[in-house]
Parts: C-alpha cells; sequence; structure tokens
C-alpha cells in the first residue's frame, strides 16, 4: 500500500481520481475500523467503504484462482472502460497504462 | 350463434357450408399492432331474427348488402353511423355498384338491375333463374355487366337491358369475377382463376389461368394483382402478363376465406372466424396488420378509403383503419458482461421501444447455459428489464449471443452478445458502475467520474 500511495501522491497533479475501496467478505464494515487502517497506511485518497462486497464481486479478476487478492488495482478511462486489472501493484506497469491514457 | 352451423344454410347456398369443427388455434404468431382497426358503428338492419350478410359494395356513400335475408341499403355518408334506407328481396347473394346502377345476384333468384332514387329502391330488368340458370359474382366494366354463372359459363350482358352479349364457355363455375380497368379476371371452382379478354365482348376469350390453392369465393383486383378468397387461405396472383398469371403468395389464414376487398395497400379479408387486414405494399410478402375477431362469423368486407365494412350473421359493422400503421422499433444493448464466479450468474439488460406501437419481443439464446426473460411486451417509447441468468460450470469464459425478435417482421433480430466471463473483469471490459459511501457518509459513484481517468484500488481493511 505504500508503494500505491507512492504512485497516487506522483499522479495525483496529473488530474486523475483516486478511490480505495474496503470490501469485506467477512460482515458489516466498521468505519472506524477501515479509517484507522488507512491512516495506518498513510492513503490519502478518498476512501469509499464497500459494506455488502457488490464492487467485490464485480471487479473479480479473471485471472485470479478464486482466492480474493489484495489489493486490486484499477484503471479505468475516459470512457469507462478497464485499461488496467491487476493484482498486484506494479508501479511500471501502471505508470505506463496512465502515461498512455494521458497523452 | 359463433362458431354454430346456422339453418340459414339449409336454407342458403349450400356451396357455403362453413367447417362443422372450428379451426385450430392459430398456430402462426399473430401480434396485433395496435387498433389498426378502431370501431365506428354498426348496424342490426332486422332486430329480430339472423339476415345473413352475403356481399357488401359500397358507392357514393350507399352500402349495398344482399343477404339471405333481403338486399339492404344502408347510408354511409357517415361510416361512424349507418343508417337503413331501403330493402327489397329476400335470397341474394353477390352486388356490384357503380355510379349510376347496382346489379344484384341471387342465385336461384337470376340477375336485377337495380337502381335508389332517393330512398326509392327501383327494379329493373330481370335475369330469371330459369331452368336453373345459377348466378355468382357480378362486376360491372364501363360498357357491360360480367356474371359468373354455375354452368352457364361468364356471361357478358348489356349494363342496360342486362341482353346476353358473350360468354366464355370454358369456365365451369365462376363463383366470382372483377374488374380493374381494362383488366378482367374470374375464378371457377375448377379452372382456377382467369385473365379474361373483353376486347371483343361478342367472343370473349381466356388469356391465361392459374391454379388456386383453395377453393376461390371471391376476388378483388387492383394494379394488375388479383386477391382471392381461397377458403383456407388468401391467394395473391399477379396478373400483369395476362397470358401467364402466377401465384404471388398463398398466405394460410386459418378459417374459411369467402369475401375479400383491396383498396391502396391494404386487404380486407372476411374469414368466417375473424376478418383480418393486410398490408400488400409488396404483394408478394403480405403483412398481417390487424385481426378481428367476429363476434359472429365474418361474411361479408368491403373497404372504401380507410373505412372498412364487415358485414356478419346480423351486422354491419365499421371500422377506421389506422393506415399509418408504424412499428415498434427496439433499442438494446450490443453486449452484457455477466461475471460473479462460478455457479449461477444474474445480470439484465434494458430493452426499449423507441418505436410508435407496442413491442411484442420474444427472446432466445443459442447457448442452453444462458436464460433470458423469454418473451416482454413493452409499450410505445416505454423500456422493460430482461433478466440474464448464467450458469457458469468453471472459471472460463466463454460468450453466447441472445437474439430479440420483434412483433414487426421488417425488424431484423437484434443480437446481443452475453461475455461470461465467471472470475471478472478484463481489460477492455467495461467498469461495472458503483455508487457507495465514503468514510463520512458521502456517496461517490463512477459514473460520475466519466471523462476522467480513475485509478481505483481495492483493499480489505481486516
Amino acid at each position: 500500500m505504500p508503494l500505491l500511495e507512492d504512485l497516487w501522491q506522483d499522479q495525483a497533479p496529473r488530474g486523475i481520481t483516486a478511490f480505495a475501496i474496503s470490501s469485506n467478505t467477512l460482515g458489516p464494515d466498521d468505519p472506524d475500523t477501515v479509517a484507522d487502517y488507512v491512516a495506518e497506511m498513510g492513503l490519502t485518497m478518498t476512501t469509499l467503504v464497500d459494506y455488502d462486497v457488490t464492487v467485490y464481486d464485480d471487479y473479480r479478476i479473471s485471472d485470479s484462482d478464486g482466492f480474493a487478492p489484495y489489493p486490486r488495482e484499477y484503471i479505468i478511462d475516459r470512457d469507462g472502460t478497464i485499461a488496467y486489472a491487476a493484482a498486484t501493484v506494479d508501479v511500471a506497469a501502471m505508470t505506463a497504462v496512465l502515461d498512455a491514457l494521458l497523452e | 350463434m359463433k362458431r354454430l352451423l346456422p339453418l340459414l344454410f339449409v336454407l342458403g347456398c349450400p356451396s357455403e357450408q362453413p367447417p362443422e369443427t372450428p379451426p385450430p388455434e392459430d398456430p402462426v404468431s399473430l401480434l396485433p399492432l395496435g387498433d389498426a382497426l378502431a370501431p365506428l358503428g354498426e348496424l342490426r338492419p332486422r332486430p329480430q331474427g339472423t339476415v345473413h350478410i352475403n356481399d357488401i359494395a359500397v358507392a357514393d356513400g350507399v352500402a349495398w348488402m344482399p343477404s339471405f335475408g333481403s338486399l339492404y341499403l344502408v347510408d354511409v355518408t357517415d361510416p361512424a353511423a349507418p343508417t337503413g334506407i331501403a330493402d327489397a328481396g329476400s335470397q341474394l347473394y353477390r352486388v356490384a355498384v357503380d355510379t349510376d346502377r347496382a346489379v344484384v345476384s341471387g342465385r336461384d333468384r337470376g340477375v336485377r338491375l337495380m337502381g335508389l332514387n332517393g330512398d326509392q329502391l327501383q327494379g329493373g330488368p330481370h335475369v330469371p333463374s330459369d331452368d336453373g340458370y345459377v348466378a355468382g359474382g357480378v362486376a360491372l366494366t364501363a360498357d357491360h355487366l360480367l356474371v359468373g354463372t354455375t354452368g352457364d359459363g361468364l356471361e357478358v350482358r348489356t349494363r342496360q337491358g342486362l341482353d346476353l352479349v358473350g360468354v366464355v364457355t370454358e369456365l365451369p363455375n365462376v363463383v366470382d369475377v372483377a374488374v380493374d380497368g381494362d383488366t378482367v379476371v374470374s375464378v371457377d371452382r375448377e379452372v382456377g382463376l382467369s385473365v379474361i379478354d373483353l376486347s371483343d365482348p361478342a367472343s370473349p376469350t381466356v388469356l391465361g389461368s392459374v391454379a388456386l390453392p383453395g377453393s376461390p369465393q371471391g376476388v378483388a383486383l387492383q394494379d394488375g394483382v388479383a386477391y382471392v378468397a381461397a377458403s383456407g387461405s388468401l391467394a395473391i396472383i399477379d396478373v400483369s402478363t395476362p397470358d401467364a398469371p402466377a401465384l404471388l403468395a398463398d398466405v394460410v389464414a386459418d378459417g374459411v376465406a369467402s369475401r375479400v376487398a383491396v383498396d391502396g395497400s391494404f386487404v380486407a379479408l372476411a374469414n368466417w372466424f375473424d376478418t383480418r387486414v393486410y398490408d400488400v405494399s409488396d404483394p408478394a410478402a403480405p403483412r398481417l396488420v390487424v385481426v378481428e375477431e367476429a363476434d359472429d362469423a365474418s361474411m361479408a368486407v368491403a373497404m372504401d378509403g380507410d373505412v372498412v365494412y364487415v358485414g356478419d350473421w346480423n351486422w354491419l359493422r365499421t371500422y377506421r383503419l389506422d393506415a399509418s400503421v408504424g412499428a415498434p422499433d427496439v433499442s438494446a444493448p450490443a453486449g452484457v458482461s455477466v461475471s460473479g464466479g462460478v455457479g449461477t450468474l444474474e445480470a439484465s439488460f434494458r430493452l426499449d421501444n423507441v418505436g410508435d406501437r407496442p413491442l411484442v419481443a420474444t427472446l432466445s439464446c443459442d447457448h442452453a447455459d444462458v436464460s433470458v426473460t423469454p418473451a416482454l411486451t413493452v409499450d410505445a417509447d416505454d423500456g422493460a428489464t430482461v433478466d440474464v441468468a448464467v450458469e457458469s460450470a468453471d472459471a472460463g469464459a466463454w460468450t453466447a449471443t441472445c437474439a430479440v425478435a420483434s412483433n414487426d417482421p421488417d425488424e431484423p433480430s437484434k443480437q446481443i452478445v452475453i461475455e461470461v466471463n465467471p472470475e471478472g473483469l478484463e481489460v477492455g471490459d467495461p467498469a461495472p458502475d458503483w455508487t457507495l459511501p465514503d468514510l463520512d457518509g458521502v456517496s461517490h459513484s463512477l459514473s460520475a467520474q466519466r471523462g476522467n481517468v480513475v485509478m481505483l484500488t481495492l483493499f480489505s481493511g481486516l
């Protein structure tokens, strides 16, 4: 997650929007717990709470093996199409995709 | 009375016996395109008892209706308020009308020239039915009267005195005849449809004939195309090449088609169990526009512009045909993505009808593991949700195609690709939308970010 925050800090001035979504398959989330985690990780992007894990389900990644890999990273282009999806924080790959989209 | 064998048939013409059992429910998907026939008015010429209207011809605001009960004349100047004028005779069968005269036939009543003077019905010269003379359908040309007979051929007579001028002898059982300009056609129970040459009225000849798919009972003619009420079907015949008339279409009508009328792009068919109107803009590909279920029995029909006249046992009914019959128009997404894991997955999409007639959509998919709402009706300018259910046996991605067929036969079916990707998203997929609260309870949604590049990270806080 620190890698992600670094990427966000680098990319934010380029005009992209970032959200961090907390999904929890174990039960109703507690905003305070999520807030504590966010603070601990030092995330500064807008944090959303996916209480009923619909986003978790909708955003499954096809080559995952059925586990719930975290974090999962996505980049969505200006038309609402998935331009990047991965279950790792690959800063180089994400930067390349962002560079292409922001040209 | 509907679908019962009427006693009047015993008195009437035995050759028009209806079937004793009703036909099976229509196997064709008849999808009436809305209220294409708007009821205007109705008239019961004889309040007590039945009349059995055999034919209807409309000219100069008057509907002439020979029936077994009588010859009824009805003022239809305002077709919404048909009003009786006069009646005379009985056991009458067919009629031909033009501007200054009417000719009525009665099988065993012969043929009589009639006229209407004010509200007085006047009888003129008469051809009696002596010696087994049986007169059927009649038609008027500019110069002559044509009479179809059983056993006496197709007769050419004078308009004034009904004197016999010539006969087409090779037609043994002419049940009806129709005229349009210089073209004359007859339908014969044995020969089928024939195109007749009247250039020498004293020696009329058959130019060409074509067999019919069913026993004919009535014929109408317009612009080189003949429409035949052929018992089980509406037969459409190109007669523009007189020596080689050709069957264009044989439209199974699932009834007993007995009379037919044409006006402009539409044909009305009296079909016993119902009255049907077809769009014949393309005579080779007629389109069923509307079905009027007969309250009683549809036995006679006429068209005058956009007004349709239907005669049954007891009633004359008038309708306004909506000639601007529109059509539904399907709008649906090109594709739907389905994901969410192995097992039963559900998705939905919106089906819109952007046309101006109700849509009756029939949906099917080409994959056994995909099912959709099988059929739904959507009003014009409205939409409905189609549910999609997918059984995904494993994590592999696959696609299926679902088709949406419209009740408008001119509209090709819409293909919707169902992309099944049980384990979720791939690059290039549309990002599923979401609306979620932030830690302060303020809602955010992905769709509000359209136009922006969005970086999304999913994590677990626990």
